[in-house]
């Protein structure tokens, strides 16, 4: 694989990642409008900007600023086949091993299933886009690794960030890990209690207090811009008045002259902690923007090899993936909005114009990547389930509690709601047909499947997203 | 002293606690029995009117002074239970309605439409004017919490996650009543582990629940909690240190850090009572079925949803026809609890009933709940859960009205049915009770619960004065202060970090270790470190907290235990929120996302070497590994 080194920024000191210099003009007639921001959005204005790179004006609007914020950073392709019918019991399904080799696993899957309907090679297409534009790790294993959550499970999945490299839980080495008084989101004796008894190694933990004063929560951006502009944060807390105070005040009450920095005694503390590790794991808030400094500047001072586990909503890794996506987008000349369409006029089949921040555009072709439930993708309410964009059909069942099974982790049915797609990826109608000729949907909002089950949702979202671009560019 | 008789209390919610309480203050010996953590699950399912009386002055003046005086009496008892919104009336004849407060003494001032809106922004334009009332607002919760505490400092033993399973008559008197004590959590395939579902199962699952269970002998001895703990001589009952036992692995002095995970067997107790109170809300009848009597009764449907948020922050009201429920709106801590009854005549396709639904009100209850308040409130902002409420009544109709049956006339003495009433006149309610059994055995002490504030209800100095705010962000302390009451500085004096594990409800590390360490929540209970807290409640219901309030069990728990209490906490927040799966499809969603997916928590793996030898180890891409420090510490 090559290529990289001209498609991505190269990482600098504060990393450069993900801060786009340039901004795209966006056109007065984009051939390829791309609705919605998410992994699935980035990547089909992607591919449809790399598709042809000089003929195309590809447009993406962000309809939901947070979307990142719920993504763990990860690149998941697919963990666990659908639910075989015949050993659907609960035991069955809690200890069923996560697939090895995802190309091996996806035969197995039903043929209306996105990544058969697509096929495998467009989905070694796009992983291999990804690899190109992001700089992730894993590129070269057909092999799922297993990666350590924050509630003490392992997960697998297909790509992860180099910030997780060092602590993948299917590489047989002990770790230790370190979490902080201020942010419960990660309780690290809880976390490695329960990989060690789960894993054929050792896993330790301590917990130590992040410098500076800390009141926000949940806490993980907030520690870390910490990290980011190395200074302690400060908190927000009512002014005691201590004269009043009989006892002797609690010292996390006592004011700090200044706030210094954050790193040096972040590390001072770990360090007189724990115990020497070859590898030690962070709460995934080390840094925003310059993450690769913070946890160089950790690893040499703790000798040991730094990862990060994932917490959140909202999640950092998500942010620091979406910065990266962003500046490929850049590099790419994707012209990147963000709001919300106002309408469109459609003729003969086809959307011919939107009105996007009051103005009305021609446009060639159209991908709706808005998400599904859990996005913005689709709406719910007492006359069912919409999408709200451009009214696509949505299938689903008219009486509401039979969206749900009755406790949280079960086959829930609208797991599965979003659109129905022909093998162009066109949303269908009631009746089959598709909605619109130039509309093509990408990512969750492509329905028929638990993505959340399968642990497939970014497969999907690279796969569908890479097509649904290229398809739409001219 | 004479003879001191032993009265079992059927029942947790708020009147049994309040009975509970009474009954201890006048120096009874107290054991109070409830299937789920305290105050759950039906308690929640009422609409936190405080009454001041003003809807049922014209119809009942007697109750509405009744309320009027209860109103007062919580406010100097338990300040930090209620809040002082005030309330508005609407509806018609409001006129004649400011006569009839008149004559109760109970303040009305009829304001115009303008003044109306003015007052309270949130009410629906259409409203023609308004009574203001001494209305307020009420945690049901907290109250319940708190009797229970305060009988339980008068020597009350309180138990919960505990069942009547049978009462023994004999000779037309009851003799032996036999409980059983439920673990937390039980194992999530086992028994139904949420609070909501227990309470319910009773109602459809009875005859088995009850019928076979030969007691247990051999257990009498083994109970953990309740021999040991009643502290007869008044002092603080001591509880064994260093680590926390769950009822159930009994066994002296095993470390109890060991072997929690496992299957946890309930524990049967039979206890020689002289009198039982059933209390037991609308599964009163069931509980006085197990002494083969029974209690005549019609079952009403409500249904209580609730919303985020303030949309109003005056009680809002519009009395109904005389004998039904008033539709009410009012603003509870960080939520709007809207409650209506299901009227005859109103879609009754929207009340499906059946051993499938059970607390959980269809959809179609959910929107004539909305309904039925657009007109009252403009908005009703975005309802997070709902709960169907059977409601038991002697005289359909008369709701709020409260019976005393005497299962005497059924040739049981020593059982004794409370039915109805409103958490506005329960401590009354309670008085009337004791008294009676009080006068059957001869004792006559006056009743003190109007008298002697509740823990947390105590008045107290501004503590943010003196102390700022522990260090918490100024809106987390507030509302911790307006839950804990005068216990607000012993529970967020904290030595280290004391960091919020609720964000949506601002709820800290120490709240929740101080619900866990309360002697009348059920060991590791997370269930009821909720009602004592609140955390769980907010916005996600639990999706984005849960995990964090449940590993506040570890390490006093093994990692078992904490999955099991928090896969407990989780489904019962889901339970409720699936009637209301328009609005709180999202969060459901984002909630099911992060369990299942991004914390994985649908699978559970334990691999050897060997098993993960199939994965990727990051070895192909040694590039990868960072180069700038020396590996040093650890030796393959
Ligand atoms: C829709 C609705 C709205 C209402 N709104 C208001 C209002 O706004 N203001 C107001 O003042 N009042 C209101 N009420 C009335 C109020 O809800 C009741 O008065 C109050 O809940 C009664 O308390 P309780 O203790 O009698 O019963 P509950 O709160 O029902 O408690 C009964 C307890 O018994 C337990 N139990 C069940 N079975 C057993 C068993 N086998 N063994 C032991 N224990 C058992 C249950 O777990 C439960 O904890 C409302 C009622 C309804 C239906």
């Amino acid at each position: 694989m090559n290529g990289r080194a001209d498609a991505t920024p190269s990482p600098s000191g504060e990393d450069s990642l993900g801060d786009p210099s340039e901004t795209v003009t966006p056109s007065d007639t984009p051939d390829v409008l791309v609705v919605g921001g998410g992994l699935a959005g980035c990547f089909a204005a992607l591919s449809a900007a790399r598709e042809h790179p000089a003929a195309a004006a590809v447009e993406l609007l962000v309809t939901a600023a947070d979307r990142f914020d719920r993504h763990p950073g990860t690149i998941d392709v697919l963990g666990y086949p659908g639910r075989s019918t015949d050993d659907d019991s609960t035991a069955a399904t809690e200890h069923r091993q996560p697939v090895e080799t995802p190309f091996d696993a996806i035969d197995a899957l039903p043929e209306d299933h996105p990544y058969r309907r697509l096929g495998r090679d467009r989905l070694r297409t796009a992983l291999a886009l990804f690899d190109d534009e992001l700089d992730y790790s894993g590129e070269r294993s057909e092999h799922n690794a297993l990666v350590p959550t924050h509630t003490g499970r392992v997960r697998p999945t297909a790509r992860y960030p180099d910030w997780m490299a060092a602590g993948l839980a299917s590489r047989d080495e002990p770790m230790g890990l370190v979490g902080f008084e201020q942010a419960p989101a990660l309780d690290a004796a809880f976390v490695a209690d329960r990989l060690g008894e789960r894993l054929p190694y050792e896993v330790t933990a301590v917990t130590v207090e992040f410098p500076g004063r800390v009141t926000e929560s949940p806490a993980g951006p907030v520690l870390a811009r910490a990290l980011d502009g190395d200074e302690a944060p400060s908190g927000d807390v009512g002014t005691p008045d201590f004269d009043v105070v009989e006892e002797e005040p609690p010292s996390s009450l006592t004011p700090d002259e200044e706030q210094g920095p954050a790193r040096e005694p972040l590390v001072e503390r770990v360090r007189s902690e724990l115990a020497l590790e070859g590898r030690v794991g962070f709460p995934a808030v080390l840094g925003e923007t310059a993450y690769q400094t913070v946890r160089d500047h950790i690893e040499s001072a703790l000798y040991a090899e730094v990862f990060e586990i994932p917490v959140g909503p909202p999640s950092v890794p998500g942010r620091r993936l979406e910065r990266r996506l962003h500046a490929a987008l850049a590099d790419a000349g994707v012209a990147v909005t963000s709001g919300a369409l106002e309408g469109f006029e459609a003729d003969d089949g086809r959307i011919d114009r939107v009105s996007l921040s009051g103005r009305d555009r021609a446009v060639e072709s159209v991908v709706l990547a808005t998400g599904g439930l859990s996005g913005p993708g689709l709406v719910a309410d007492r006359a069912g389930v919409h999408e709200p964009v451009f009214d696509c059909h949505v299938d689903h069942p008219d009486d509401r509690l039979a969206w749900t099974e009755p406790t949280l982790l079960a086959d829930h049915a609208f797991g599965r709601f979003g659109v129905s797609v022909d093998d162009e990826l066109r949303p269908l109608d009631a009746t089959g047909r598709p909605e619109y000729e130039n509309l093509r949907a990408a990512g969750r909002i492509v329905g028929g499947f638990d993505y959340d089950a399968e642990q497939s949702a970014d497969g999907v979202a690279l796969v569908t997203g890479g097509a649904a671009g290229r398809w739409s560019s001219p | 002293m004479g003879y001191t008789p032993h009265v079992l209390v059927v029942g947790g919610g708020p009147l049994g606690t309040g009975l509970a309480r009474d009954f201890a203050i006048r120096g009874l010996e107290v054991t109070l029995v409830d299937p789920g953590p305290l105050a759950a699950p039906r308690t929640g399912r009422m609409g936190g009117l405080l009454a001041s009386g003003a809807q049922f002055a014209r119809e009942d003046p007697d109750y509405a002074q009744r309320c009027l005086a209860e109103n007062r009496t919580l406010f100097e008892i338990a300040g930090h239970c209620v809040e002082d919104t005030g309330g508005l009336v609407v509806g018609d004849n409001l006129d004649g309605l400011q006569t009839a407060c008149e004559d109760c003494s109970i303040a009305a001032q009829h304001l115009s439409a303008e003044a109306a809106t003015e007052r309270e922004p949130g009410l629906d334009p259409a409203v023609d004017g308004a009574l203001a009332v001494p209305d307020a607002a009420i945690d049901p919760f907290l109250l319940t919490v708190a009797a229970a505490r305060d009988a339980r400092e008068y020597g009350a033993d309180i138990r919960p996650r505990t069942e009547v399973t049978d009462i023994v008559v004999e000779n037309g008197a009851v003799e032996t009543v036999v409980v059983e004590q439920t673990p937390f959590p039980v194992d999530a395939d086992g028994r139904d582990a949420t609070g909501d579902a227990d309470g319910d199962a009773t109602d459809d699952a009875d005859g088995d629940d009850t019928g076979g269970e030969p007691p247990d002998d051999g257990a009498d001895g083994a109970d953990p909690g309740a021999g040991g703990e009643s502290g007869e001589d008044g002092d603080e009952p001591v509880r064994s240190d260093g680590g926390k036992s769950v009822p159930g692995t009994v066994g002296g002095g095993t470390d109890p850090t060991e072997d929690l995970g496992g299957s946890l067997e309930p524990t049967v107790d039979r206890l020689d009572v002289d009198y039982v109170v059933n209390a037991a809300g609308d599964n009163a009848p069931a509980v006085a079925g197990l002494a083969d009597c029974s209690v005549p009764v019609s079952q009403g449907q409500e249904t209580v949803t609730v919303a985020a948020g303030r949309p109003v922050e005056t009680a809002v009201t519009r009395p109904a026809a005389p004998g039904e429920a008033p539709d009410t709106a009012v603003p509870v801590g960080q939520h709007t609890l809207l409650a209506t009854e299901h009227r005859s005549g109103s879609d009754a396709a929207g009340v499906p009933s059946g051993p499938d639904t059970g607390h959980i009100p269809s959809p179609l209850a959910v929107d004539n709940v909305a309904d039925s308040l657009s007109g009252l409130v403009a908005g009703t902002g975005r309802t997070q859960r709902a709960l169907r409420l059977p409601r038991a009544e002697f005289d359909p109709g008369r709701g709020r009205d409260f019976a005393v049956l005497d299962h005497d006339r059924q040739d049981c003495w020593g059982l004794l049915t409370v039915l109805g009433g409103t958490v506005t006149t329960h401590r009354w309610v309670a008085e009337r009770v004791c008294d009676r059994v009080c006068g059957e055995f001869g004792i006559q002490r006056a009743c003190q619960t109007d008298e002697l504030q509740l823990p947390g209800g105590e008045d107290v100095p501004d503590l943010a004065q003196a102390v700022g705010t522990f260090g918490l962000a100024e809106s987390v302390y507030e509302h911790s202060k307006r839950r804990l009451g005068s216990q607000t500085s012993a529970v967020l004096h904290t030595d280290g970090e004391n960091p919020v594990v609720c964000s949506c409800q601002s709820v800290t590390r120490s709240e929740v270790a101080a619900a866990l360490d309360d002697e009348t929540n059920a060991d590791a209970d997370l269930g009821g470190v909720r009602v004592r807290t609140s955390a769980t409640t907010g916005r996600s219901q639990g999706g984005r907290c849960g995990h964090q309030v449940a590993t506040q069990l570890h390490p006093a728990y093994d990692g078992e235990v904490v999955e099991n209490a928090c896969t407990a906490l989780l489904d019962e927040r889901w339970q409720g929120q699936r009637p209301v799966a328009g609005p709180q499809q999202t969060e459901m969603a984002r909630t099911y996302r992060l369990h299942a997916g991004v914390m994985n928590r649908g699978h559970d793996h334990e691999m050897g070497h060997t098993d993960i030898a199939g994965y990727d180890d990051g070895s192909h891409d040694p590039a990868d590994r960072p180069t700038c420090c020396p590996r040093v510490g650890w030796e393959p």
